[in-house]
């Protein structure tokens, strides 16, 4: 039979078979009885038996994803063991301190009752003041993305940012191998013991490979990296290399991974609290012995024994012997000065140093003897330290250049339009874009900064925002040129150069001075876009910079064409059925390889003869010299090497002959 | 052998189920005996004056005295095979677990709990199988305690014995001091921190729940008082607290030291029976 009466708190927290559903989390003040757990050590041995107190308390430390702490949640057990499996102990008594017992410091001096044999008694508590625990750990995740194109650059003298929110870059199509380091170092004054690391990292990452200076025994599954590591002694220091791949495909944001170390405080406990004192009794007797010395009656030679019945070792702390009366002061041993007791063996026995004393009959005494069972304090704290994620950029830009003019004209001074089209399709803003065009020999860049115009969506960009370069600076076209353009480096005014999803335009005219039709003409085309380090806007130090040059596939290429013309137009009469009759053919032949457009013909007639017809539109008008007439016909278009025809029928109209040599007349064409 | 299951008990005989009945601690009385076998043999109340069915109304005529018959050890030499097994499955081997047997293992543990001195015990003989006032007690400081047991304490059970006891206490005007629900088991979302209201008075419920495990001793262990001052059989306690408290209500105090004597009510032989100290101390009356 048997039944106990349980409190909210335990019906709520307990875990055992009585109750039925999930415990909540324990917490507050709870004293109670529980069953001996196996980590405490027995030291029983069929004699010897210890009173165990272990103070063990449970941290966890959280930080943002910069290392910076957000709260500390932590508990702590005092359990007291009785470890001997037939002897209990009673009236025991516990006393300890810590700023940590908020609710406790009236109560720091707690009566825990009776010890049955083998049992032992928990007192939790809560650590309310963390905030004023210091970090045990110094951590720091660095982060790099070792694809060639992306470089690291520092206007500054390139210190580590370590307190700062970083973006981390990863390329956009293409397989990144990024590498986490993790340096451990313990910056607390105590060894740190039984180290396990754990790294969280998302389903994107593949081909993860791990590095340690410390551990060779690591576990690596589908999300998670997990190692144990060797101990670190106060100011040690341990790295973490962990070497993974990620391929993003599309704009997403991939997770840097959480991790969390834990380790042990071996001898100690964080929040200060201390056992002071425990005391508690078990099996013990004390009595005086009194014996009548042989040579002399009624004188007594008396000594106190103290014999301890238990399987504990017990301190005699003092012995105080008075008369009945208590009115003289026989005997007093304090035994502070030996360490503040003397201890008694289990079955062992102390006895005190003979006092004499004379009375007729047997002397009796007045005693107090104060002992307790002896104890030892046990304590170690579990701490894991968490560490949130970050999130990993994308970055991606996509280039085109147009030029406006189809082509030109070989060995033609001529201006080309040239306009560069930089798109953002990345998930970070560009903060700062450098470009470099290399300009062939026979043409040349404007270096008026004003002939460049850069458009975004929201309208163009002031020029303050530009800077250009021409090297060398001068306007011989004899040798190439390097056109850098730097947008947004020097003044480092605008927030963004290109916001995501945004665009860049710039325009700006090359001069082709000479161009030669036979050369090829290459202008190659980098653009170097500037991501800011850090995610603080004003902290504008440090970069990471993208190469991305213009393939020869997207470049829109200069055709330099080389025209002559060559135009040929023959005149042949024909005379007709009579003799009054001709037929004038004209023949234009375009010999070049350039189409002829608006080619015009004009032949000339007397006025005794009459036009019958043509062939084409024509347009008859009278001629500046009198007695003619005037004939236009204007051929649309010659293709090269074409011919084209015009024939067209006169008819004398006169009554006197003509002849053909007034038909050969001024021609024009 | 151990006394853990009546099924895997090498001998069922009736002479050695009665030998370790008559163990039961503390001892039955004749009426005890009486409403028990009532109780568990589902027959007619034995005393009953009251209505016969009114389950689901609770009434004073339900209640009939338990237990005052103190000098009236009950005879179990008449108990049938059944009855013998189910008393060894309830208060020796404890495999039962169902409400009737947590409700008379309550009985028995109510004889020499520490921290309740019992006056007088009411006994409902017409109880709800899904919640119900079960015994009225009164103690000697005159304080009246309802108690309801359950084999698993739910919401829904509780808030009906809530209900049918303010139903109870208007009906015949008794301002209970305490509500006990005593339970094999219990959910953990039972409100024991809300105060029950009865007419005009808040009482806290109490939670009490069936130990298992704590003690020194096993079920087959006979334990020893002194110098025989004592025989107790182990099954009757499942904590030493408990075996304490008997011993307080059934010696003179004074040193007591406690022994147990290994495997006694399953050993072949008596032979060589090892006996260890298992308690040392001090009661004082």
């Amino acid at each position: 039979m048997g039944f106990k009466k349980v409190d909210y708190d335990e019906l709520k927290t307990k875990i055992g078979p009585n109750f039925l559903g999930i415990p909540l989390r324990e917490g507050g003040k709870l004293i109670e009885k529980t069953y001996r757990e196996k980590k405490v050590e027995t030291s029983y041995t069929g004699s010897f038996s210890d009173v165990v107190i272990l103070n063990e308390e449970f941290l966890e430390y959280d930080h943002d994803n910069l290392g910076k702490r957000i709260s500390i949640l932590g508990n702590g057990n005092i359990s007291v063991f009785n470890n001997s499996i037939k002897d209990r102990i009673w009236d025991t008594n516990l006393q300890f301190t810590g700023s940590q017992f908020d609710d406790q410091k009236d109560e720091n001096n707690i009566n825990l009752g009776i010890f049955e044999p083998s049992s032992n008694k928990v007192l939790k508590y809560e650590i309310v003041t963390s905030d004023e625990l210091s970090e045990l750990v110094k951590v720091f995740e660095k982060i790099e993305n070792k694809v060639e194109d992306l470089e690291s650059i520092s206007s500054t003298d390139g210190n580590s940012s370590e307190v700062k929110t970083n973006n981390y870059i990863l390329r956009l199509g293409m397989e990144n191998e990024v590498t986490f380091a993790i340096s451990i170092e313990n910056v607390s004054n105590s060894p740190l013991e039984k180290i396990k690391f754990k790294k969280f990292l998302p389903d994107n990452f593949y081909d993860t490979e791990f590095k340690s200076n410390t551990s060779k025994d690591f576990k690596i599954t589908r999300n998670s990296i997990e190692c144990s590591l060797n101990k670190l002694n106060p100011g040690e220091k341990t790295e973490i290399l962990i070497s993974t791949k990620v391929f993003p495909k599309k704009k997403e944001n991939i997770k840097t991974g959480k991790f969390e170390i834990s380790f042990h405080l071996i001898e100690k406990v964080i929040s200060g609290v201390k056992i002071n004192h425990f005391s508690g009794y078990s099996h013990a007797m004390h009595a005086i012995k009194k014996s009548e010395k042989n040579y002399a009656p009624n004188h007594w030679q008396c000594s106190l024994i103290f014999e301890n019945h238990s399987d504990f070792k017990m301190k005699l702390k003092s012995i105080l012997i008075y008369d009945k009366s208590r009115s003289k002061k026989i005997l007093e041993q304090d035994f502070s000065d030996q360490g503040g007791s003397t201890v008694v063996l289990p079955r062992g026995k102390f006895q005190s140093e003979y006092f004499d004393y004379i009375d007729k009959k047997e002397p009796t005494f007045t005693r107090k003897v104060k002992y307790s069972v002896d104890y030892k304090v046990e304590s170690n704290s579990t701490i894991v330290s968490k560490y949130d994620e970050n999130t990993f950029e994308v970055a991606n830009v996509l280039i085109k250049k147009k030029i406006a003019e189809e082509e030109i004209k070989s060995f033609q001074e001529s201006r080309i339009n040239s306009r560069i089209i930089i798109n953002n399709e990345g998930t970070i803003p560009v903060k700062g874009l450098r470009m470099t065009e290399r300009i062939p020999e026979d043409f040349l860049p404007p270096r008026d900064i004003s002939e460049y115009k850069l458009y975004r969506s929201s309208g163009a960009l002031e020029l303050a925002d530009l800077e250009i370069k021409v090297i060398p600076d001068d306007d011989d076209p004899l040798h190439e040129h390097l056109l850098e353009l730097s947008v947004n480096l020097k003044n480092n005014r605008l927030d963004s150069v290109i916001e995501v999803e945004d665009f860049l335009e710039i325009k700006y005219p090359l001069k082709a001075i000479t161009p030669d039709y036979k050369k090829a003409y290459d202008f190659p085309l980098k653009v170097y876009s500037y991501y800011p380090k850090s995610t603080d806007v004003d902290d504008n130090n440090e970069f990471f910079t993208i190469m991305d040059d213009l393939s020869k596939m997207d470049q829109s290429a200069i055709k330099i064409s080389h025209k002559r013309r060559k135009v040929m137009v023959g005149k042949e009469i024909f005379p007709g059925r009579s003799s009054n009759e001709f037929a004038i053919y004209i023949v234009a032949r375009n010999g070049s390889n350039i189409k002829l457009s608006d080619v015009s013909v004009t032949d000339t007639f007397p006025d005794s003869f009459e036009l019958i017809s043509a062939n084409l539109n024509y347009d008859v008008s009278k001629s500046n010299k009198d007695g003619e007439q005037k004939i236009s016909f204007t051929i649309d278009t010659i293709l090269p090497f074409q011919e084209r025809e015009i024939m067209y029928y006169l008819k004398n109209i006169s009554t006197t002959d003509v002849n053909q040599s007034e038909l050969e007349s001024y021609f024009v064409g | 052998m151990n006394l853990q299951y009546y099924e895997t008990m090498d001998d069922k005989s009736e002479e050695f189920l009665s030998y370790l009945i008559e163990q039961i601690l503390p001892y039955f009385t004749k009426s005890e005996l009486e409403l028990y076998l009532a109780d568990i043999d589902k027959s007619k109340p034995v005393k009953g004056k009251g209505t016969k069915k009114s389950k689901s109304k609770a009434t004073s005529k339900n209640y009939v005295s338990i237990g005052e018959d103190i000098d009236k050890k009950a005879d179990l030499s008449k108990l049938k095979p059944d009855q013998l097994k189910r008393l060894f499955q309830i208060y020796i081997s404890r495999e039962l677990n169902d409400k009737k047997a947590v409700k008379w293992r309550f009985y028995q543990n109510l004889k020499y709990m520490s921290q309740l001195h019992v006056e007088s015990v009411k006994y409902n003989q017409n109880p709800d199988p899904a919640g119900s006032i079960d015994f009225i007690i009164e103690t000697s400081q005159s304080e009246i305690l309802l108690a309801s047991c359950h084999d698993i304490l739910e919401l829904n059970h509780y808030n009906k014995v809530i209900s049918e006891v303010v139903n109870y206490a208007k009906k015949e005007n008794l301002l209970p001091d305490q509500i006990i629900f005593a339970t094999n088991k219990s959910f953990r979302n039972i409100p024991l921190d809300t105060p029950i209201k009865i007419i005009s008075k808040e009482v806290i419920p109490t939670l009490m729940v069936e130990k298992a495990g704590d003690k020194q001793f096993k079920r087959e262990d006979l334990l020893i008082v002194n110098d025989s001052e004592l025989k107790i059989a182990g099954f009757n306690f499942n904590s030493t607290e408990d075996l304490l408290n008997y011993v307080y209500r059934h010696t003179n105090g004074g040193q007591i030291s406690i022994f147990r004597q290994l495997d006694f009510f399953t050993a072949v032989s008596e032979e060589d029976l090892e006996v260890d100290l298992i308690w040392k101390g001090i009661m004082i009356k």
